[in-house]
């Protein structure tokens, strides 16, 4: 099964039961799957008119009470952006798939690249926090997807997975645990039953974890959301403190939990002096190389982001004080890089390429061997 | 174990499918891993297509082919273009009637688009090359590989793909009873009895010579097809 | 002169957010009479409250469904539409009314407009068109006439305006109605016509906007903008829909009415399999 039909597939395992998109290459292959497997589970399939309306739709579904998703690649992502604003204000669970292709612009629309990556975390406008997975096999394409579906509805946000277009075409074993065995964790929802009279306070925050209930359309709750800042019953707010409360909980509900959030795989590591972060599909190429390098006696592990967002500033800032040097290898100039430096204090080693093929195993053996010495 | 595969041929052999039917029988029959990865797009299309796997006995990190161990090429137009590509050791696998290989080059040769015709389906000739691949390169078991057809094709079209499969199989038991073919160029000409009886020629510059007149006319039909193909090909803007 | 009464309740209350009130809309402002009509229409429809669904997006009119009592959802910019789209779909039930500007509808969400009728989704549109961007402070908008002056166009619009039903019609939409807010009784009744019908239905409703459209147009105050479209209104007949074009401007008649009532297959998802 290949990466994008297993995304599909996970989400389907997730309960996903909505999907509206737009075709583009290379996560086109989603929306077929979609297409093909909605029907016979009494989901919902639309194709609609661009971006805008995919990311739209997906919103009103999830609104109404559907674990819904849409697939893109990077100049989709780029119209979905606006969208992807509302959901975090809304505070809407939703799957946003990005097959990440040679960008910016049309670029490379059959040839991967790892380029969205602060695109996906700084893209729409304002300040918010994403959550963002990086599979790297069509198994965990399907993995990521189901887990993606569970942290959107358990942080009440849309989170995004990032594969790229080698890992959505390349066809590889996938193993589908039987249903019971998905995990599935629910949205919060609503404790009592609509008032008679008065607001339901959709956005009141439970104090535990600052995430509020979902009450769905329909319900009776008679809710209010709207983008604009708003208080707690959903009604817009236009004051300087309200706005900066709301926006710094929608940040904490994540900031808190990002050991919850984050996943990161780790080879090698037990006596390592030097470390490659790297993610989805180029964490394949230097998985090999690491292997290489240490057939040659380099202390060399792998640590593998398989959350890109949040970035795990704890796990790097503890590694930089032990490590002798990181390598970052992705197929961008340097934008994960950028964070491992933030998060060391100091230079680190890169391997990058601008995208359209994967960074061979070589070049980040050339680097770790230039960073042993 | 490590091997880099290319299957090829041109647009509507079904060399795709070919590649999913290895590849599943290799991850999900053979006890091995395999990736497979394929050309996307406009210029994926038409001219000569391919399908790469990789199958090895650990995880495969990597999954770019680079450099095939095993090419298998069903048009003179992908073994022109990827003859090159693999290792000059190479075991290749050709459709004999279809390609004709480098004079210095040593092949395995099925004439699998007459034997599909032969069953009447040439569209199955992708599955007879499956089956002598099979047999040839002797790392995936023979019922790994019927296992994998079964249940990725339509019960409708199974027993026909078994069939196509069978005769690839024995078309080089019949060659050969053992180790994978060596020697010079090989070509498996004469049918007289699917899979039993074979003649082997060692082929040369006078390939045809050699060609009963139906093959003659088939090669001089397809080349004639891959030629003109080319030609659209250049003749775009 | 009338003396203003303040009144503690109100007859919609029982749909309204009387919690905030007041609203934005200005003085003269008609948004307000189509909320009522659609409010009305609500209340009338049989339909339990909890199964009507608001949605807008942005703009003076966008605000109506913060407004509303019932599950409403204020969007982003053009995009209520596809956002309804998905609430209609996930939930067949809900009775999905889309309640816009001709802003946010037919420039920034024309694309959205025109697939949804051509798709025949089953959603309810109300276009509030008043030729302008008024919460802004009166803009050109696609349905500003030509020559007339807006912000953006201080030397009179230089470009041609939507004819919103002729667009509709020719986007496949099986049902287009125009009214003004004036026509407060047709418009309450062709909502409540909108709601039993199965499938895409947009109503026009023209509307005052004073102090965007109005003052830099000759029609400064929201009643002589009500006085002009009960001189010039026409109940539409055989009109055709290439000639509803509108100018306030221009003393030519307004047609309003029903222009295109035709069955159409109305979209659902897919469910048959093989």
């Amino acid at each position: 099964m290949h990466g994008d039909e297993a995304c599909a597939e996970g989400a389907i395992a997730a309960g996903c039961r909505f999907f509206g998109g737009y075709p583009i290459t290379p996560s086109t292959e989603i929306a077929e799957r979609f297409a093909q497997r909605m029907p016979e589970l009494g989901g919902v399939f639309i194709q609609m008119e661009d971006e805008l309306a995919s990311i739209a739709a997906v919103l009103g579904a999830s609104a109404a009470g559907a674990r819904a998703m849409t697939a893109t690649s990077g100049p989709g992502l780029s119209l979905m952006l606006e969208n992807l604003g509302l959901g975090v204000m809304l505070e809407l669970p939703c799957v946003i798939v990005d097959i990440q292709r040679g960008s910016p612009s049309t670029g490379l629309p059959t040839m991967a690249g790892q380029s969205d990556v602060m695109q996906a975390r700084w893209g729409s406008h304002g300040d918010y926090s994403i959550i963002a997975y990086a599979p790297w096999s069509p198994q965990e394409a399907f993995d990521l997807t189901v887990l993606s579906f569970n942290m959107a509805d358990r942080f009440r946000t849309p989170v995004l997975l990032l594969g790229d277009e080698v890992i959505g075409h390349m066809v590889e074993r996938v193993v589908i645990p039987p249903a019971e065995e998905i995990p599935r964790w629910e949205r919060k929802r609503p404790k009592t039953p609509p008032p008679a009279a008065g607001v339901y306070h959709s956005f009141e925050p439970d104090p535990e974890d600052l995430i509020p209930p979902l009450p769905h359309a329909g319900e009776g709750y008679r809710v209010h959301f709207t983008g604009l800042t708003h208080d707690e019953r959903g009604y817009p707010d236009m004051s300087a403190d309200t706005h900066h409360a709301l926006v710094t909980r929608l940040n904490a509900k994540i900031q808190r939990y990002t050991e919850e959030i984050i996943r990161l795989e780790e080879y090698a590591m037990d006596d390592a002096r030097l470390v490659v972060v790297s993610f989805g599909c180029t964490a394949r190429s230097a998985r090999r190389a690491v292997r290489e390098a240490r057939a040659r006696g380099i202390p060399v592990g792998l640590l593998r982001l398989v959350s890109l967002w949040p970035f795990p500033e704890a796990v790097l800032r503890e590694l930089g004080k032990r490590m002798d040097a990181f390598i970052v290898a992705e197929m961008n100039l340097g934008q994960v890089r950028l964070e491992v430096e933030r998060c060391i204090g100091r230079p680190a080693w890169g391997v990058h390429h601008a995208g359209g093929e994967m960074i061979h195993p070589e070049k980040i053996l050339a680097a770790i061997v230039a960073a042993a010495m | 174990m490590y091997k880099e595969i290319r299957l090829s041929g041109f647009g509507g052999q079904g060399i795709g499918l070919a590649g999913v039917l290895l590849g599943r029988a290799a991850a999900l029959h053979g006890g091995l891993e395999a990736v497979m990865t394929q050309a996307y797009g406009p210029e994926a299309r038409g001219g000569a297509s391919s399908a790469n796997l990789i199958i090895g006995d650990e995880q495969i990190d990597y999954p770019f082919v680079q450099e095939p161990d095993i090419l298998v090429a069903m048009s003179q137009e992908a073994y022109a273009k990827f003859r090159p590509t693999a290792k000059a050791a190479a075991q290749v696998l050709i459709d004999g009637d279809l390609v004709t290989p480098f004079p210095t080059d040593v092949v395995c040769a099925i004439p699998a688009t007459r034997l599909a015709e032969g069953l009447g389906r040439r569209i199955v000739a992708n599955v007879i090359m499956l089956g002598f691949f099979t047999r040839q390169t002797g790392f995936l078991s023979r019922e790994a590989v019927e296992q994998s057809l079964t249940e990725s094709l339509g019960p409708k079209l199974v027993p026909l793909n078994l069939k196509a499969f069978a005769a690839g199989y024995e078309y080089a038991v019949g060659a050969h009873t053992g180790a994978p073919l060596h020697g010079n160029v090989v070509l498996c000409e004469e049918i007289e009895n699917l899979g039993h009886q074979t003649t082997l020629y060692t082929l040369d510059a006078e390939r045809y010579c050699h060609l009963d007149w139906i093959s003659a006319l088939w090669c001089f039909i397809c080349h004639g097809f891959l030629f003109g193909t080319l030609a659209g090909t250049a003749a775009e803007p | 002169m009338t003396q203003a009464t303040v009144v503690d309740t109100h007859p919609l209350d029982a749909i309204l957010r009387a919690d905030r009130m007041p609203h934005i809309f200005c003085p003269g402002c008609s948004i307000g009479i189509a909320m009522r009509c659609y409010a009305q229409a609500v209340l009338e429809s049989a339909i339990p409250l909890q199964r009507h669904v608001i949605v807008s997006g942005i703009g003076c009119t966008g605000r109506v469904a913060g407004y509303m009592d019932l599950d409403s959802y204020h969007t982003t910019h053009g995009r209520a539409i596809p956002f309804a789209t998905g609430l209609k779909l996930a939930n067949p039930d809900l009775m999905v009314t889309v309640f816009s500007g001709d802003g946010d509808l037919s420039a920034i969400g024309g694309n959205h407009l025109i697939h949804a009728a051509r798709r025949n989704v089953d959603v309810k549109v109300i276009c509030v068109n008043n030729f302008n961007y008024g919460m802004t402070g009166g803009q050109c908008a696609p349905t500003t006439p030509l020559g007339a002056v807006a912000t953006t166009s201080p030397y009179g619009n230089p470009e041609q305006p939507f004819n919103l039903p002729y667009l509709l019609a020719a986007a496949g939409a099986g049902y287009v109605s125009r009214w003004t807010s004036l026509h407060v009784r047709q418009l309450k009744q062709d909502i409540l016509h909108c709601f039993a019908r199965p499938g895409f239905t947009f109503i026009e409703v023209l509307s005052a906007c004073p102090v965007g459209f109005g003052k830099s147009n000759n029609i400064p105050d929201g009643l002589e903008e009500m006085q002009l479209y009960r001189e010039r209104c026409v109940i539409a007949r055989g009109v055709p829909l290439e000639e509803l074009s509108i100018d306030l401007r221009e003393d030519s008649p307004i047609y309003v009415g029903n222009f295109v009532d035709r069955e159409l297959p109305v979209y659902k998802p897919v469910t048959h399999v093989g």
